[in-house]
């Protein structure tokens, strides 16, 4: 039998398809594979079971070689951890884990700014940090700002212990991108000032944050936030087209933007289709628009991949006979109804145009010379063969 | 000149297959020597052996024709790895076999056999005893490694293996 030394890139390999109890056994096969298997089992320790978290601690701080600076990320949010994860838990481990770089602690509602302060000088390579629901204050933010300078995305979804100065120690932060600010409820105005000065926001959520007004986001569209690409302001019913038009003005960039239950009109949609040309998603579920607008909002944004009608009255299956639904209301519009629709519209720009050009060269016409009646004449007749094929695809849909 | 159509491989011990160069689109390593050398005669593949060469060959040729998009990395998270059953073959081959094949497939550098070999290879691995693991990778070798340090932590994976 050939004997085969596997190089330890290609061990790795097959290691990364382990799940963690394998890979504690392939520690203990030899050296090669001790080396090779060890970075892999504490790169993202997963916890099945509450007990599990107290081994890890005590890894971490009794044995021999500290493994800890091989941890990169750490989730304790499943239900069953959340509970057991507190501050003196976390107070143990933060100081052997000065390369983690993922940090989940949603629903980790015992861990407060006693261990959250000196996690923000332990992990300074924190990248992702999730605090939904966190009873941090302000002090916890300033010192992620001022520590963490890596830092990428931060979820603060329902940490209501912030006041609406919670941002001001992130500006001029220069990784933050993702922003979650989701249900909480002390957003005032002026926080608007400190989110519009994070250069390099690209992902912003707002979503019923009830609290939201257009004053908000008029003070957001005067920020400098280029990279700016998805939006999140569903559930803040006090937002109408005032705020938003000049929000969206401000930001041609946008992929996704979703404006379900906000008080906007048609004006919001026509801003949408003239200005973001490089929209993929449009959320406006329970808006009173038109399917007028939705219907320009197709044709001009080309990369539209869904739009989100969920309860627009004006906008339900009837107003889309293209699509063949049997009436009722429509839920969301897919790439391919989309493509259906923009289809459909395109056809009848273009039959709107010819005739436009057609009245035109009537009224030119009656000066003109014999040629250029034959061609109009030709035009008209082109035109009137379009409409009847139209007419044919309609009824068969029907 | 080789054909440009086709283009012919030597293993180790000189044997010759002719392919054609559309078989091998998904291979870094022949890809960058048609593109440096592709005037020479034939390209030599060292390390591999006649019959593992045939085997990666006829892999390519059944994908030759697949069009999902290349693998970058063959440990891309974000890329599932999904059975496929013209990939059997793979599945009922000895261990010392598979080695070779996946230690072929990362010499002609093809992630998506890199990543097929590996996670059949981890399969094996699933839920086997040191031992059993030293058996499969090498009958003949090595005493067993002090991992004290790493006692406590494999009880963390075992606590794993309980709940699971």
């Amino acid at each position: 039998m050939t004997t085969i030394v596997l190089p330890p890139e290609l061990l790795t390999l097959i290691f990364e398809h382990l799940p963690q109890s394998d890979l504690h056994t392939c520690t203990k096969v030899d050296q090669l594979f001790h080396a090779t298997a060890t970075p892999i089992l504490w790169r993202s320790p997963s916890f099945l079971h509450p007990a599990s978290l107290h081994l890890f601690s005590r890894c971490l701080t009794i044995a021999k070689e500290p493994r800890g600076k091989l941890v990169r990320s750490l989730h304790f949010s499943e239900l069953d951890l959340n509970t057991y994860v507190d501050d003196d838990f976390l107070l143990t481990i933060a100081p052997h884990l000065p390369l983690l770089d993922l940090l989940d602690l949603s629903s980790c509602q015992s861990v407060t700014d006693r261990s959250l302060i000196p996690l923000a000088t332990h992990c300074p390579a924190l990248e992702v940090l999730l605090l939904e629901s966190s009873p941090c204050t302000l002090r916890t933010l300033f010192e992620l700002a001022h520590q963490c300078p890596h830092l990428r995305v931060l979820n603060l979804r329902a940490a209501q212990n912030l006041p609406h100065l919670a941002l001001l120690p992130f500006t001029r932060h220069r990784h933050l991108s993702s922003l979650v600010l989701t249900d909480c409820r002390w957003l005032a105005d002026d926080t608007a000032q400190d989110i519009r000065r994070l250069p390099r926001l690209r992902s912003l959520e707002l979503i019923n944050c009830r609290s939201l007004s257009d004053v908000f986001l008029r003070a957001l569209a005067t920020g400098d936030l280029t990279d700016l690409m998805n939006v999140y302001l569903s559930g803040n019913p006090a937002l109408t087209d005032a705020g938003i038009v000049p929000f969206v003005e401000a930001h041609p960039a946008l992929h996704e933007i979703s404006l379900a239950r906000c008080a906007i009109t048609d004006i919001t949609i026509h801003t949408v289709a003239a200005r973001l040309p490089a929209l993929r998603l449009l959320d406006v579920a329970f808006c009173a628009v038109t399917s007028a607008a939705i219907r320009t909002c197709v044709v001009r944004c080309p990369d539209l991949e869904m739009v989100g009608l969920t309860g627009c009255e004006d906008a339900a299956a009837a107003d889309f006979p293209e699509l063949g639904f049997e009436g009722g209301e429509l839920d969301v519009l897919w790439l391919d109804q989309i493509a259906m629709i923009r289809t459909v519209e395109m056809e009848r720009l273009e039959r709107e145009m010819l005739e436009a050009e057609e009245m035109e060269r009537e009224g030119a016409g009656a000066s003109g010379a014999e040629l250029r009646e034959a061609e109009i004449e030709n035009d008209g007749k082109d035109n009137e063969e379009g409409e009847g094929e139209e007419e044919d695809e309609m009824e068969q849909e029907d | 000149m080789s054909d440009p159509a086709n283009i012919t491989l030597v293993t180790m011990d000189g044997t010759t297959f002719t392919v054609p160069s559309a078989y091998l689109h998904r291979s870094k390593l022949v890809q960058d020597w048609l593109r440096s050398e592709g005037d020479k005669q034939a390209m030599e593949v060292k390390h591999v052996t006649p019959f593992v060469l045939q085997g990666v060959l006829n892999f390519c040729e059944i994908h030759a024709e697949d069009t999902s998009e290349p693998l970058a990395d063959p440990a891309d998270p974000t890329k599932p790895f999904e059975a496929d059953p013209r990939d059997d073959a793979f599945r009922g081959m000895p261990d010392d076999q598979l080695l070779q094949f996946t230690m072929a497939a990362d010499i002609l550098q093809i992630p998506e056999l890199v990543r097929l070999t590996a996670q059949e290879m981890a399969s094996r691995i699933d839920g086997k005893s040191p031992d059993q693991i030293r058996a499969m990778f090498n009958p003949d070798d090595l005493a067993e490694e002090d991992v004290d340090s790493d006692n406590e932590m494999g009880e963390v994976g075992e606590e794993g293996a309980i709940s699971k």
